[in-house]
């Protein structure tokens, strides 16, 4: 039961370029204080022990590509498999498919590696999906099941308006999908597993019928004509398509019930290692309720917050339910309050931020205040 | 044709270092975690990547399983090389026969032949307890720049503290003409830092006709350096400045983690340009829980803290229970310490376990006499039962280890 991966870097719709990705591939959000979106998947497959894996990229992928660089930190740097990063390209065939528009597009200008590739089955992800997903299960159920089609979902909390919602019946068959919806909802991962031979016949009829959208053709086209199965997962899931799920998937990691869910011992989630030093905490420093990486070095106030790693902040700052992603500087007496920066950033002495809780403040990357 | 390397480093990591008792039982010193995510031997290491020498033979003989596995293919230092590349050089035998490794300078002497097959021009030598960082290049080019057949790393330390190390009597140029171990009334202030650069062909030499000398302990202080001053061969003295420290002791390497959280320290641990180098595997982040005040304190990733922490160093993945306060100690990785225990002026080794309300150390100025005062040691994985007190200067043995 030999499975190998194909991840997209990226959701492919066009109306989430929100401020955080508008220069960085969706895959490549800096999350949980050290992680970037991708550590995520790219573990869990790697702790399923699928060792062959291919990650299409879309845009802005150079942070992407520098995060992952051969794969050695996921232990992917193998003489046969391992990560293969392959980016988009321009044909001198005008009729054939565009890698930007659409997964299945993207999917299409790879058949010639999926029909190479060594595993019967193929792992379909998307990289900007926070869980921890145990995909060996995953698997045996799909085999178990004789499903075409095998998607996992999570009972979310408003999953949003372009997330999938599905329904099963009592043997866990697809029976209705929804976009979006408020309040917990089952709500698929954006992750599909099926047989290597399904995708491929798949594919010869989307390139048939030039068909670009993969959740429109896969699910809602086929549903009731194959077998679709859902997979649920129990343990922590988000995604980030907007800003505030993104601050909410964040704020999440505060709950030790939701980290222990995300990060188990004997799944660990991997990433780049930096080597940086440990945090300091200096004279004045009052750290609490926080998740902090290494490599800070703090000397003021911290409540309810994510700081990544090498931030600063200096004497009598206040930061309180923020994200602070790699490189913040706060200066002296500086107050933030449900602020978001992005990498780089710097808040002058004595400057004062606030957003709310449900829309955080967001400064861009490399901001001076 | 392999390219010849113009410098190999040896490393000299088989000594036991007893002195630091219970945390070397099981391990060889060099693989002694230290600083919050470090090993000690991530310094020489690091810095012989960072000064671009990519070729090290590592000399390992005491305990050597936890160094051998910490170094691995050397990934973490970059030195996992197609030429070149880090090396574990254990004694070994051969139709003649085999050794232990007698001594310092018979441990280079069994490894000729590794060393010949880079055909350096230089050797430089190091070993794996002292705690620094330096440009060895530079030293290089200053051993070139003499023309020496032997260059010593020197620091110059204070007269009262000069009797304690091995010190170098050297003239304006930094020619040297003496060498005094621990003198009782040193003439000079250079004191040596057991880091050598040789010029190879000298340093065979010398150490084929010291492995001649049946008499001879082997040793590059006692026998090799004396025995080329005695020949003419021309020495000198590499002024270093900066931070370097021996952490050979109980004392002295709790000193040295203390060193880290003192600003004015001039290491410059956190210096982007000179990183020191380590193996770790991706921990979470370090969590800060709601009732806890933490000052003047290292933590590393991984670590979930919900008591108070002073002045202390907590290594990846320790966790601290609600209601305990940690005070000028060295936590080591994974360490679980309870609920509302107290510790003073400890070192916790890897994996020990200490249950609610254990109280271990004591501060100096809660002690009675200043002979009481000391610093308490747990072994690694080591547990230390709810409510049981460990008074300074006491040692716990590791797990599967004697108390001795």
């Amino acid at each position: 039961m030999k499975a190998f991966g194909i991840i997209f870097s990226d959701s492919y719709s066009t109306d989430d370029r929100h401020e955080l990705i508008r220069h960085r591939s969706a895959s490549a959000l800096p999350v949980a204080c050290r992680y970037r979106a991708i550590d995520f998947t790219l573990s869990g497959l790697v702790n399923a022990d699928v060792r062959e894996i291919y990650l299409l990229t879309k845009r802005y992928y150079g942070t992407l590509l520098d995060h992952l660089g051969n794969g050695k930190d996921w232990d992917l740097d193998r003489k046969s498999g391992g990560i293969k990063l392959l980016t988009p390209y321009s044909h001198l065939d005008a009729a054939a498919p565009d890698m930007m528009s659409g997964k299945l597009d993207a999917l299409r200008t790879i058949i010639p590696f999926i029909k190479e590739a060594k595993g019967d089955y193929v792992i379909l992800g998307q990289g900007n999906l926070i869980a921890n997903l145990d995909f060996n299960a995953v698997l045996k159920q799909h085999v178990e099941s004789g499903a075409d089609l095998t998607i996992p979902y999570a009972y979310m909390e408003d999953p949003g308006e372009r997330s999938l919602v599905v329904s099963f019946d009592k043997e866990g068959v697809l029976t209705d999908v929804k976009l979006g919806g408020s309040g917990k909802q089952d709500t698929a991962l954006n992750c599909y597993v099926m047989h290597k031979d399904f995708l491929l016949a798949f594919l010869a009829q989307a390139n048939l019928y030039d068909w670009h959208d993969l959740n429109r053709n896969l699910i809602v086209r086929y549903m009731g004509r194959i077998r679709i199965c859902g997979y649920r997962h129990e343990g922590y899931a988000a995604i980030c398509n907007t800003v505030p799920q993104y601050f909410r998937a964040n704020m999440d990691m505060l709950d030790a019930k939701a980290r222990d869910e995300l990060f188990p011992e004997d799944r660990p989630v991997l990433t780049r290692v930096q080597d940086t030093v440990p945090t300091f905490y200096r004279f004045d420093a009052q750290v609490t309720d926080s998740l902090l990486a290494d490599g800070c070095d703090v000397d003021g106030t911290v409540k309810g917050s994510l700081i990544f790693r090498n931030v600063t902040i200096e004497e009598g700052a206040v930061v309180e339910n923020c994200v602070l992603m790699q490189n913040t500087h706060i200066g002296q007496g500086a107050v933030l309050k449900n602020v978001i920066c992005d990498k780089n950033v710097t808040v002058g002495a004595g400057v004062t931020l606030a957003g709310s809780e449900k829309y955080p403040y967001v400064l861009t990357k490399g901001t001076e205040v | 044709m392999l390219r010849k390397k113009e410098m190999v480093a040896m490393l000299l990591a088989g000594g036991q270092g007893s002195r630091l008792y219970v945390l070397t039982q099981q391990t060889a010193k060099p693989a002694i975690p230290f600083g919050g995510k470090y090993r000690i031997i991530d310094f020489p290491l690091s810095n012989c990547t960072n000064s671009g020498i990519d070729t090290v033979g590592v000399l390992t003989q005491y305990q050597p399983l936890e160094l051998n596995t910490y170094i691995g293919n050397g990934q973490p230092w970059d030195l996992d090389r197609m030429h070149g590349g880090v090396h574990i050089l254990p004694p070994y035998a051969t139709a003649q026969g085999g050794d232990w490794y007698k001594g310092t300078a018979n441990a280079i002497y069994q490894n000729i032949n590794f060393i010949e097959q880079y055909e350096p021009e230089y050797v430089l030598v190091l070993s794996g307890d002292h705690i620094y960082k330096m440009n060895y290049n530079q030293m290089l080019e200053f051993h070139k720049k003499k023309g020496a057949a032997a260059t010593i790393a020197s620091l110059g330390v204070s007269l009262e503290e000069a009797s304690r190390f091995g010190i170098m009597n050297a003239d304006a140029d930094g020619v040297i003409y003496e060498f005094e171990e621990k003198p009782a009334h040193p003439k000079s202030t250079n004191a040596s830092m057991g880091i050598y650069i040789f010029t190879w062909e000298k340093l065979k030499k010398y150490l084929t006709e010291d492995e001649a000398d049946p008499a001879s302990d082997n040793d590059f202080g006692k026998n090799i350096l004396p025995a080329m001053l005695a020949a003419g061969e021309k020495m000198v003295v590499y002024p270093f400045e900066g931070y370097w420290k021996d952490v050979g002791t109980i004392e002295s390497f709790w000193e040295a983690n203390m060193d880290l959280l003192n600003p004015k320290i001039p290491l410059g641990l956190s210096d982007p340009n000179w990183k020191i180098y380590a193996r770790h595997g991706a921990l979470q982040p370090q969590s800060i829980g709601s009732d806890t005040r933490i000052v003047e304190s290292m933590i590393s990733e991984g670590c979930r803290v919900e008591g108070d922490l002073w002045y202390s160093v907590l290594f990846s993945g320790v966790t601290l229970g609600k209601g305990s306060k940690v005070n000028s100690s060295v936590v080591m990785h994974n360490v679980k310490i309870g609920k509302n225990c107290s510790i003073r002026y400890a070192i916790i080794a890897d994996d020990a376990v200490i249950e609610d309300g254990a109280v271990i150390g004591k501060s100096p100025e809660d002690c009675v006499s200043p002979d009481e005062w000391g610093i308490a040691v747990i072994g690694q994985g080591a547990v230390v039962k709810a409510g049981q007190v460990v008074g300074p200067k006491e040692m716990i043995a590791p797990r599967g280890g004697d108390n001795k």
